[in-house]
């Protein structure tokens, strides 16, 4: 087990390196240092003096890949590649355009984001499974057909009309709750309450669907006739069998995506102007501040990675037959 | 009457729902089952039976409905119960058991608790109470260990653990009867030996009915007191077994006996049932088996035949039943079959030794496991572990052992599909081990291999025209297109399918005619020898025969040679001329088949030969199964891998891996219990 | 390529201009009408089809795609139109203004811009102007459109010149949709050897393999909306304006195309990638295998819209620095539709790749590509004769499921400003520019509406489609019950 773990968290090395060579050709081959100083700089009046000067503060002075000036070991060290992997492994993400610290903001950041995302992602996966459950329950009924309908045409719907539609119903119209804003403590309920309902509204289409087919796909099976035959009710049957069985691949699908809550939701936040990584990721890429977009890919690939581990050893959790 | 029979089923019909069509899987079907009797359902796939069976407990899938009829237990119908009620049979009044033991069961619960759960509802038994019943249930059904069994989840169980637990959860809450859906179809022969003894104590026990469904005649002879024969959704024979046996009086019945392979069919041709099942979606005027029978008078094209009754208790759907059953007694019937063997040449005397084709020597295919840090292999799955053997052209070598014996690994490893571990395989003298792909080319088109399961065997995408030409294309690029087209008609007709089959796809034929699709694209480039990979086990009796008997004529006429795989001990009979018993990756006893046959001399050949069930006219009693499943070929016991479960096991033989003893020249045999006198070379 | 045809007596005289993403719809057209002749001409895969074919579901969303399909693909051709000559000069110059096809049709729309919002069907600006009155004063008012309704006298006429043109164009719909069906019918009967009125009868009873009176219904509410909102839209803004003044209208049905190219193209690019990466990680294993399952973990672990985001803005500030290599506006922005889909596409192919390996590993374990390799027949033709026909399904049914949520994602990326280029017109931009507005009071909500509309019309037909689709061609859901 432990030599698993092990071998899994050094699979995911070459995995962290590979995504950091892919943005760090996104970030400093296309897109070189003297484009950024000229960028920053602004295009007129500047001399090539001022763009040496803003990249040595910046520490990209330096060759790109190879130095091929520096003595011995320095020519693959003395590279802003090597220098700037090493701080991401480090997880030392610098300072943003406007000189604050990525890292702390991250910090500062991810509590309203998960405010958020994490209710989100567990009711979401009970109201989800309930009515897959059901749709199942009464597979072959108008009920089921209706329900199959509704969440086709559930997940037909853009993401971004159940947020204006939901805004502007329970914020504008009915004011029950403010239109954004955040608030620590308590008072965050009534911040967190709207975008927590939409988002497990916007998935509960999709999410119903996925898990009815996994449903009825476990409910054909030979095991399932065994427990009929055996005189159980057809709850019993659907709640002792087929739930148990057609939980393993929710479950352990459901896993992958927990480490990555803590990104936080894009497009939720910035409507909703909850201080999350999500809202920091989304002004990043509008105020173009590659810094922060750089390290919220890496960040993003780590828990990513953490939720594959994760969703290996929860198989040892839901499933019986896997051991390692 | 009525009092004295506990299942009465009156009238019952069945249709499915397939894609529009509505299919009359069961038209029709009454019969009765008495106290403490044992009721066969004999037919061949797709006939219905299944179907019966699970509208008596009401568990159709969904595509399917119960159309009319009634279903009586105890005189109480149960196809107007309500469903709340019915619950309380279901394994309370019927307990059941499926065919597949392997996804009958609910792989993430243990064991313990699926059969606690069926006493759980069905008896008052609570808490310790309940464990102590499951153990005792465990027991009962003759599962070792039962205590630790009863934590395990089903896939730590090997096939007949997981039958035997199916078992003792259908017999959980003491039913009255027992159905019993091709409980043993899955197993190996050993296996199915074990089940159907036990089967037979409980009945005798508990005194329970059992409702039986097979397609096995033997297994019938063995189990049944009544028998009953379904042919196309509709019962056509009704008798007790002994009359049955005896004297069977339906056209289809007969049939079915004649189409057996076995021992006393030694080389003749096998009778056979031409044609297949009708299509059941239509309505029918007349026999439904007319089409098929060789005695068909108009009439039965006509009018439905009604229940005749031959004698006392044994009753036939067919207008001439009486004549049927007169000829079968007066011999006709098999006279015909006898008719085949006669102008055949005899077996092993003066013909001329035939040159050897294929040479195997000492041929290990060992697959490593990985598993730790990083990955190395630390251990090894010894599938093939040192078997040789030699095949003559134009003669047939049967492989016989029971599934994970490595039987099919040795097919795969002599055509290179698998490459050996090491050791060697010669063909006409070439060694072919260890050729590289491009230099094994020339070879391909004498080497051929046929596979077990036709449906999975043939590309679904490609007509039949393209799947025999695969072969000629790769292989024979000498022939021009017209040559090819040629060659392919001639094949096609070779194997007796109508020229017009090669514009057609796989899924338009029968399993039969799938299984002869796949013999003309192994025909095709014309091989010296073809790997016969279980090519019968997936096809019914009627169609097996109809195979088997193409396999024979293509040898006669062209000189193939065989490496039949099978684990059939019949068929083995049937076709071969000399047979290898395998067991966990060796060959155990190898000779002239008849030798084998009639005179085995290892402790497994022989369980394999007394495990087989035989049809007998009247019952006579067994030696008792072999017990044991075979072990792991991860960790094979030391010693002979045979001795735990091998009756006469000395000492010797736990510790040592017997030598090869020669019984005479064309019978070897690798047990203690036959010392060698001229001993060879010891291979531990 | 300048082409010269006559037309209803004018002599016409075009530029065609093929960007980059209509080659790609082309290309993607001829492809679909190869592999369509190619199933037709082998029945096993063109069994499951037939099953789709045979679903009343399917075919009515088929024919709501396929009026999006006819809108987006008049819009993908695209012309410049020649401007006079300069006197005595004998070379033509074409107009750098790119319009397509569409646009060429729809030419009022285009044209009858205003000065600001206005609401639908409205016949006054939505906001209030400083307007100079004849005696010199000034007054704040809500002005009169310059097109919107602008025939009527007063605004009480609306509501009867809106019904009379309606009803007109319903009969003439009606009529149009009779010769059709009339049509359709001889042609059916014909085929099926049995008279006319018997075909008629069949049909409307519904007794036809084909769901033809599904499709006939579905074709005459597409037909009527359409015919109306023809009728109606030279005369007002039936979906009212936007900021600007443009048609909300005709920038909904513009975006159709945006909408098609992202959902289609973008899947045509990342085909190739899926294919042969998935078919040989699966086929050869080892060590081609360990590299695909690397590259595609790697591009996996990567939140998908953040990589986007990361490259688009790379792309944009690349081209903001070489501003010169797009000779039109038009260009410039087609280029980034089509970088767009690329990198949407090496998001999105990981999935499809993964499904594809799984499924080539267990058929190179099925018996009939053992027989093949027991022929010495080659890894090139194996491939593409036993395992390329076998994955096929797998292929098209992610094809289908990926479209609609390929359609929703252009939307999100629009809004974090990733998405296409802010002259495109696409619902993702309409929606960004115009969500704001809902604070306002009254809301200015008809943009989002239409945009979603139009949204959720083309999703849920192709996810009704796509249900049937997978439905028919995945193999496990085939012949559930029955024996065996």
């Amino acid at each position: 087990m432990s030599a698993y773990i092990l071998r899994r968290i050094l699979y995911a090395i070459p995995i962290l390196i590979g995504v950091n060579l892919l943005t760090f050709t996104l970030f400093f081959v296309v897109n070189s240092p003297d484009d950024m100083a000229r960028a920053h700089l602004g295009t007129k009046y500047v001399t090539p003096a001022m763009i040496q000067a803003w990249k040595r503060e910046h520490g990209y002075d330096k060759p790109l890949l190879y130095n091929s000036s520096a003595p011995g070991l320095g020519r693959v060290t003395d590279t802003i590649f090597f220098t700037q992997s090493v701080d991401m492994f480090a997880f030392r993400f610098g300072r943003s355009d406007d000189g604050r610290d990525i890292g702390r903001d991250i910090r500062a950041r991810m509590g309203p984001s998960l405010e958020i995302q994490l209710p989100v992602f567990v009711i979401g996966l009970a109201t989800n499974i309930t009515f897959a459950l059901l749709t199942v329950f009464f597979r072959a009924t108008y009920l089921d057909l209706a329900g199959t309908v509704l969440s086709v045409a559930l997940m037909s719907i853009s993401g971004l009309f159940y947020i204006i539609a939901g805004q502007y119903l329970f914020a504008i119209v009915l004011r029950l709750v403010p239109i954004s804003g955040y608030a620590g403590g308590v008072e965050s309920f009534k911040f967190v309450a709207l975008p927590v309902a939409i988002g497990v509204v916007a998935g509960v289409g999709s999410g119903t669907r996925w898990y009815r087919t996994l449903f009825l796909e476990e409910s054909g099976k030979d095991y399932v006739r065994t427990a009929r035959a055996k005189g159980l009710s057809e709850a019993q049957v659907l709640f002792r069998h087929v739930l148990r069985n057609g939980m393993i691949p929710i479950l352990t699908g459901a896993v992958v995506v927990i480490p990555t809550l803590f990104m936080g939701s894009l497009i939720m936040e910035s409507f909703f102007g909850i201080p999350g990584l999500g809202s920091y990721t989304i002004d990043a890429i509008q105020s173009q501040d590659f810094g922060i977009v750089r390290a919220m890919v890496f960040l993003g690939s780590v828990l990513y990675i953490v939720g594959l581990l994760l969703t290996d050893l929860s198989y040892t959790l839901f499933d019986p037959r896997v051991r390692f | 009457m009525s009092e004295e029979r506990l299942l009465e089923v009156e009238h019952l019909t069945t249709i499915v729902h397939a894609d529009g069509a509505k299919v009359h899987a069961v038209d029709d079907v009454s019969f009765s089952i008495g106290r403490n009797e044992t009721f066969a359902l004999v037919g061949e796939s797709g006939c219905g039976k299944s179907l019966t069976a699970l509208s008596l407990m009401r568990l159709l899938p969904e595509a399917a409905e119960i159309r009319s009829g009634s279903v009586r237990v105890d005189g109480e119908e149960w196809l107007s119960m309500p469903e709340l009620r019915l619950r309380d049979h279901r394994g309370g009044t019927v307990g059941m058991i499926f065919q597949e033991p392997m996804t009958s069961l609910n792989p993430v619960m243990t064991v313990g608790r699926q059969i606690g759960e069926a006493l759980l509802r069905h008896t008052d038994l609570r808490g310790k109470a309940v464990r102590k019943r499951v153990l005792d249930l465990l027991a009962q059904v003759g599962i070792a260990d039962r205590e630790r069994r009863y934590g395990d989840y089903p896939f730590q169980l090997s096939g007949g653990q997981k039958q035997r637990v199916m078992i003792a959860m259908a017999l959980a809450a003491r039913p009255r009867i027992l159905i019993a859906d091709e409980p043993t179809t899955a197993l190996d022969v050993t296996i199915q030996a074990q089940i159907l003894e036990l089967m037979r104590g409980l009945q005798r026990e508990r005194q329970m009915s059992v409702l039986l469904i097979t397609h096995d005649l033997a297994v019938v002879s063995e189990m049944a007191h009544q028998v009953a024969v379904m042919y196309a959704g509709q019962l056509v024979e009704r008798a007790p077994r002994d009359a049955f046996f005896a004297r069977p009086a339906h056209p289809y019945s007969q049939s079915l006996f004649a189409a057996l392979p076995g021992r006393n069919r030694r080389a003749g041709t096998l009778s056979v049932i031409k044609g297949t099942v009708p299509p059941l979606d239509g309505a029918f005027a007349g026999c439904r088996f007319a089409a098929r029978c060789e005695s068909a008078a108009p009439v039965c094209a006509q009018d439905s035949p009604p229940w005749t009754r031959v004698e006392e208790g044994h009753e036939v759907r067919c207008h001439f039943a009486r004549e049927t059953q007169a000829r079968w007694e007066n011999g006709k019937a098999r006279v015909s079959v006898a008719a085949g063997a006669a102008g055949l040449p005899a077996q092993s005397a003066a013909r001329p030794q035939p040159s050897e084709l294929l040479t195997v020597s000492d041929l290990k295919v060992h697959f490593p496991i990985r598993k730790g840090f990083l990955k190395r292999a630390q251990g090894y799955v010894k599938a093939v572990d040192g078997v040789s053997f030699q095949i003559r052209s134009g003669r047939t070598l049967a492989l016989v052992g029971e599934s994970g014996c490595g039987k099919t690994t040795v097919g795969k490893a002599v055509l290179q599909l698998i490459r050996a571990t090491s050791g060697e395989v010669r063909f006409q003298g070439v060694p072919i081990t260890r050729l590289p792909e491009a230099r094994l080319r020339p070879l391909r088109s004498d080497l051929q291999i046929i596979f077990q399961d036709p449906y999975a065997s043939l590309d679904p995408r490609m007509t039949v025209g393209s799947i025999v030409e695969e072969g000629i294309a790769a292989l024979r690029t000498e022939l021009s297109r017209g040559q090819r087209a040629q060659a392919m008609e001639r094949i096609l007709g070779q194997v007796g399918l109508p020229p017009a089959s090669e514009a057609r796809y796989p899924h338009e034929f029968s399993g039969g005619q799938r299984q002869r699709v796949a013999i003309a694209r192994a025909l095709a480039v014309g091989p010296r020898l073809i790997v016969c990979d279980e090519p019968t086990s997936a096809l019914d009796v009627s169609v097996q025969a109809q195979v088997l008997n193409l396999l024979k004529r293509l040898q006669d006429e062209l000189g193939l040679a065989y490496l039949f795989i099978t684990h059939n001990l019949a068929v083995v009979a049937s076709l071969a001329h000399e047979v290898a018993v395998m067991y966990l990756g060796r060959i155990v006893e190898q000779g002239d088949a008849e030798e084998v046959l009639d005179s085995p001399r290892h402790p497994y050949t022989q369980s394999l030969l007394g495990s087989a069930p035989v049809i007998e006219r009247v019952r006579t009693a067994r030696p008792p199964p072999t017990q044991g499943e075979m072990p792991s070929a991860i960790e094979p016991p030391p010693g002979c891998h045979f001795a735990p479960r091998c009756a006469h096991a000395m000492p010797l033989c736990r510790e040592r891996y017997p030598g090869v003893t020669r019984i005479h020249a064309h019978h070897s045999v690798r047990c203690h219990l036959w010392p060698a006198a001229s001993s060879l070379p010891d291979s531990t | 390529m300048p082409l010269s045809f006559s037309f209803w007596g004018h002599a016409w005289s075009v530029e065609w201009v093929v960007l980059w993403t209509d080659a790609l719809l082309y290309v993607l057209i001829v492809a679909a009408v190869l592999l369509a002749l190619y199933i037709r001409r082998h029945p096993p895969l063109q069994r499951p089809w037939s099953r789709v074919v045979r679903s009343p579901m399917a075919m009515g969303a088929a024919v709501i795609l396929a009026a999006y399909a006819a809108i987006g693909l008049l819009d993908s051709v695209h012309v410049r139109l020649p401007i006079a000559p300069v006197k005595g000069s004998t070379v033509r110059y074409y107009s750098p203004e790119l319009l397509s096809v569409f646009d060429l049709i729809a030419g009022p729309l285009r044209t009858h811009t205003e000065y600001s919002y206005s609401a639908p069907f409205a016949t006054r600006l939505y906001t209030q102007e400083t307007v100079r009155l004849p005696d010199g004063q000034t007054r704040r008012e809500y002005p009169r459109l310059k097109y919107g309704g602008a025939g009527l006298k007063s605004a009480a006429e609306l509501g009867g010149d809106v019904c009379a043109r309606v009803a007109r164009a319903l009969a003439e719909a009606g009529a149009a949709w009779l010769v059709a069906a009339a049509a359709l019918t001889w042609r059916l009967a014909r085929r099926h050897r049995c008279a006319v009125w018997q075909m008629a009868l069949r049909c409307l009873r519904g007794d036809t393999q084909v769901p033809w009176r599904t499709i006939g219904l579905t074709f005459g509410v597409v037909l009527a909306l359409g015919w109306s909102a023809g009728a109606l839209c030279t005369h007002y803004h039936i979906l009212g304006t936007d900021e600007v003044g443009r048609d909300v209208f005709y920038l909904s049905l513009k975006s159709v195309r945006t909408g098609l190219v992202i959902g289609t193209v973008t899947t045509l690019v990342m085909l190739p990638f899926a294919l042969a990466l998935g078919i040989s990680a699966g086929y050869f294993r080892g060590w081609v295998d360990d590299v695909v399952q690397y590259v595609y973990t790697t591009l996996n672990s990567i939140p998908g819209v953040l990589l986007i985001a990361a490259a688009v803005l790379i792309l944009q500030s690349y081209m903001d620095r070489h501003a010169g290599l797009y000779d039109t506006v038009a260009a410039r922005a087609d280029m980034r539709l089509l970088f767009l889909c690329l990198i949407l596409g090496i998001t999105s192919w990981t999935g499809l790749c993964r499904l594809l390996r799984g499924e080539t590993l267990k058929l190179c374990e099925a018996d009939y590509i053992q027989a093949a390799r027991a022929f010495g027949v080659g890894h090139g033709r194996i491939i593409t004769r036993h395992i390329l026909p076998n994955v096929m399904h797998i292929v098209l049914i992610s094809v289908v499921l990926d479209f609609s949520s390929l359609v929703l994602a252009e939307a999100v990326l629009s809004y974090v400003g990733v998405g296409v280029d802010p002259s495109t017109i696409s619902w993702g931009n309409m929606i960004n520019s115009a969500r704001l507005e809902m604070a306002r009071q009254p809301a200015v909500w008809w943009p989002l509406a239409s945009a979603f509309i139009f949204m959720f019309a083309l999703v849920l037909s192709a996810n009704l489609f796509a249900d049937v689709v997978r439905e028919a061609l995945d193999p496990r859901t085939k012949g559930r019950g029955g024996e065996r």
